[in-house]
């Protein structure tokens, strides 16, 4: 009986969100090897920002936790953090990569001590908050960050000038002389789930995010109920730490717009009925009103919908926002919209206004050079089996997390299939 | 049970807005992006959303009787704006184009400038009258003789004759179109289409009341000569994204201001005659005659800078129809001729300056007869919707009361 080379058992998984790990288990659990490759300094990407999943209202770490230990335990899983895949070429069975890591300047010997931070001079945008807080320029990226490794941030640090970090570091984990380096290997199959980043609400022009700072985001909301944001998961004005009795939620900023993204995003309709709950539940007077074009929540979310207006007092009015002002004495927040059902223009104050911002590809045109199509909308189209590369989670297209998942696992099947092909061939 | 509102949707009506500009309205969902960022639609009346709403489904009827179409006065933020490029303004000025037609008197002169295959007959009315008057006054033969005096070829009795039955019988259509508009807006009393994108049956409290005694007409002139509606087109943008607004109010206010200056100047010319016993032509450095000038050149300016929006070199240009380029060019041809014949008097270019003025002629008659049957047709309809719905406060620009602390909105509980 012939052997089966190496690479016609393994599988790059390309991402190491919720979708790449869900791939990479599956895989592993079915025997065959998966490489995960994330750009980011730890796995776990948009879900373990998020304070809690719809339609449960669960935290998103506890399912994180089971699957890092499947990753654990699973045989023949190869994670690489900062790293990104430069290249693909070849066909199924025989894929040749080209991989890039980026220096983390901290070792495997690390064990989260977190000695270094105190010394540490420079600070950096907080990128895990969404630009709200800082961090020192060694940080943890999380406290459930897998790998659990700190990392610097080569942008700010001031390597051998400082390099206090290195004195204090008892287990010599901190390496400031690390560089990139660039390293193939081969795979028999491909999966893409590089996933998706928000519409950066800058672009908006006329919803006065970056000119109030009341005006965030719903993955800054996210952040902000989360009892490892910013503010410890206390819902507060980001301009004056003042207590939020009213929050305006802002639906379809920036998707279904042909200005912007043309797409619905799918998933921000569910996202603000479930943040209207993190705030009833820390102030069960504060009052939510969510201003929607329609308001999309398919299949069995329609109860999720129908508790949250009914249970937690959410008000809804069908027309969209189209000014946010600010009360020159009182400093509220002043949102506008027509309300389609009685044909009057309303106005809504309210001390927090969360941008429904949408679901954009993360993967950059040109940035991996690989035998992929992108469609119309810069999402990855899956092809078929012949092509040995498949997508998996919002690489996709906008999705929720569950579809991401069932969409991961079907992606590991694909890939087998494609690496059985490849062996048979 | 309540009676059902049937719905008689119009679909021709729907086509020819298409056809007139509004072709992208099919892409509406309805979102109100346009009524937010419409620096001058009110909280009770807000526009243009159910506008596009009720061409989308071929409401005629309520989409031409009510002042909305006319209180917009085309600042195009609302396009700049659109999510779905549906472009609102250009509905906006499809909908007046097609009420101008609508509500004409009598109704086949509303037709007759409408399309083009009429213009030959629309002209040879004032040339047919006005070779019937040369013909009667013996100018047919020949020129007249020795300095150029155009009084010497057109009398100014005979002019009186003519344009002053011209401009009754303009002013009467007028009327009767601008009270035609006014009973449709009166019988709809657009109180009930306030409700559920019209649909809703009964009749909440009207939202417009009008009666006579209330008419607002000197405040509502005075915005008129102020151009205040269009000055408030300017305030409060929501964002950075350019519009139109920019050249509107000045290019308007020149060219309105120009004409009222001509008009002036047909006056005082008639009280000098008259009154004084002046004989044109005038020397150039009299006031008069300054005015008329000045007057002359701020309308031809202005004549530019609106052709030349109309470039379609532009990015995404509204669509140009044949009335507004008929009016634009009617407009241009009589201040040009009107220049022509003035200087080619000066030159005494006898054989040039007779036909020139005589174009002249034909066009002035073409400008003031047609004036409720063309894109002039505004200053009627315009003046009738300012004064329908200044009583309400509706014409007014306000912007919504804030709600305290985001409690309820009116629409609650007939949300799905």
């Amino acid at each position: 009986m012939e052997t089966v080379p190496a690479a016609q058992r393994s599988i790059l998984i390309v991402g190491g969100g919720i979708a790449g790990i869900t791939a990479a288990v599956e895989a592993a659990e079915a025997g065959y090897e998966a490489i995960i490759v994330e750009q980011g300094a730890y796995l776990g990407g948009r879900v373990a920002q998020l304070y809690k999943y719809f339609p449960k209202l669960c935290p998103p770490y506890c399912g994180l936790e089971i699957n890092f230990q499947r990753l654990r335990k699973a045989p023949g899983i190869r994670v690489f953090t900062l790293a990104e895949v430069e290249q693909i070429v070849g066909r199924p069975g025989e894929f040749d990569v080209s991989i890039r890591l980026h220096p983390r300047y901290v070792n495997d010997r690390c064990t989260a001590c977190g000695a270094c931070t105190p010394v540490c001079p420079k600070d950096r945008p907080n990128a895990f908050n969404f630009g709200v807080g800082t961090t020192k320029a060694i940080y943890l990226p999380h406290e459930m960050a897998f790998p659990m490794k700190y990392a610097i941030d080569g942008s700010v640090c001031g390597f051998t000038e400082c390099a206090r970090c290195v004195e204090v570091c008892q287990y010599g984990a901190v390496d400031l002389a690390m560089q990139p380096r660039s390293f193939s290997l081969q795979v028999g199959a491909v999966v893409v789930a590089t996933g998706w980043k928000p519409y950066d609400a800058g672009q908006l022009d006329y919803l006065g995010f970056g000119k109030y700072p009341d005006v965030i985001t719903n993955v800054m909301m996210e952040r902000l109920a989360a009892p490892n944001g910013p503010t410890r998961g206390k819902i507060l004005r980001p301009s004056d730490g003042g207590e939020v009795n009213s929050v305006a939620f802002v639906q379809c900023a920036g998707s279904r717009d042909y200005n912007y993204l043309p797409y619905c995003s799918g998933i921000c309709c569910m996202a603000s009925l479930k943040e209207a709950t993190y705030l009833r539940e820390r102030n069960p007077n504060a009052k939510a009103h969510i201003f929607y074009i329609d308001l999309r929540t398919p299949g069995t979310y329609e109860a999720f919908s129908k508790k949250v207006r009914e249970q937690y007092g959410v008000s809804i009015t069908k027309g969209k926002v189209a000014r946010v002002t600010e009360d020159s004495t009182s400093k509220q927040l002043i949102v506008e919209a027509e309300d389609i059902l009685s044909a009057q223009k309303i106005q809504v104050r309210a001390d927090l206004v969360v941008l429904a911002t949408g679901i954009e590809p993360s993967l950059e045109p040109g940035k991996m050079d690989a035998p992929i199509v992108l469609d119309a909308d810069r999402f990855v189209v899956s092809r078929g089996t012949a092509d040995g590369i498949f997508t998996a989670g919002c690489a996709a297209g906008p999705m929720d997390v569950a579809t991401a998942v069932q969409q991961a696992t079907s992606a590991a099947i694909q890939a087998i299939g494609a690496l059985q092909g490849a062996a048979r061939r | 049970m309540a009676a059902a509102t049937l719905l008689q949707p119009d679909l021709n009506f729907k086509q020819r807005i298409l056809s007139l500009g509004g072709a992208d309205l099919t892409a509406c969902y309805q979102c109100g992006t346009c009524s937010v960022v419409c620096p001058i639609s009110t909280a009770d009346n807000p526009f243009p959303r159910k506008e596009m709403v009720w061409v989308q489904w071929g409401l005629k009827d309520l989409a031409l009787s009510n002042p909305s179409i006319w209180l917009c006065h085309r600042c195009g933020t609302c396009s700049a704006y659109c999510p779905r490029d549906a472009r609102p303004s250009e509905v906006m000025a499809a909908l007046r184009e097609y009420s101008i037609g609508h509500y004409a008197s009598p109704t086949f002169m509303g037709r007759a400038l409408s399309e083009p295959k009429y213009l030959p007959l629309l002209f040879a009315i004032p040339i047919i009258i006005l070779l019937i008057a040369l013909g009667l006054l013996g100018r047919l033969a020949a020129l007249p003789e020795g300095q150029v005096v155009f009084s010497k070829f057109m009398s100014t009795t005979a002019l009186e004759v003519i344009f002053i039955v011209a401009t009754a019988l303009a002013l009467v259509g007028a009327a009767l179109g601008g009270a035609r508009y006014w009973k449709a807006m009166s019988r709809l009393d657009f109180g009930f289409w306030i409700l559920d994108f019209g649909l809703r049956t009964g009749r909440p409290q009207s939202k417009i009341q009008n009666p006579k005694s209330k008419i607002q007409l000197i405040p509502t002139l005075l915005d008129i000569l102020q151009h205040r509606k269009f000055r408030q087109c300017q305030a409060e943008p929501v964002g950075t994204r350019r519009t139109h607004q920019e050249h509107l109010f000045g290019a308007h206010l020149a060219i309105f201001y120009g004409f009222l200056g001509l008009t002036l100047t047909t006056a005082s010319v008639m009280i000098g005659l008259y009154v004084f016993g002046y004989f044109t032509p005038w020397p150039l450095w009299h006031p008069v005659k300054i005015l008329g000038n000045v007057s002359g050149a701020a309308v031809a300016i202005a004549l530019v800078v609106f052709a030349l929006r109309r470039n379609p070199d532009q990015a995404r240009p509204g669509k140009n129809t044949y009335s507004d380029w008929l009016f634009l060019w009617i407009l241009f041809l009589t201040v040009g001729t009107g220049f022509l014949s003035q200087g080619l008097r000066m030159l005494e270019m006898a054989v040039l300056a007779y036909p020139t003025y005589f174009m002249h002629l034909v066009f002035v008659f073409f400008l003031l007869a047609y004036i409720p049957y063309t894109k002039f047709a505004h200053l009627v309809y315009r003046t009738v919707a300012l004064l329908y719905a200044a009583p309400s406060g509706v014409a007014e620009r306000s912007r919504p009361q804030a709600l305290a602390g985001a409690s309820a909105p009116p629409s609650e509980g007939l949300a799905p």
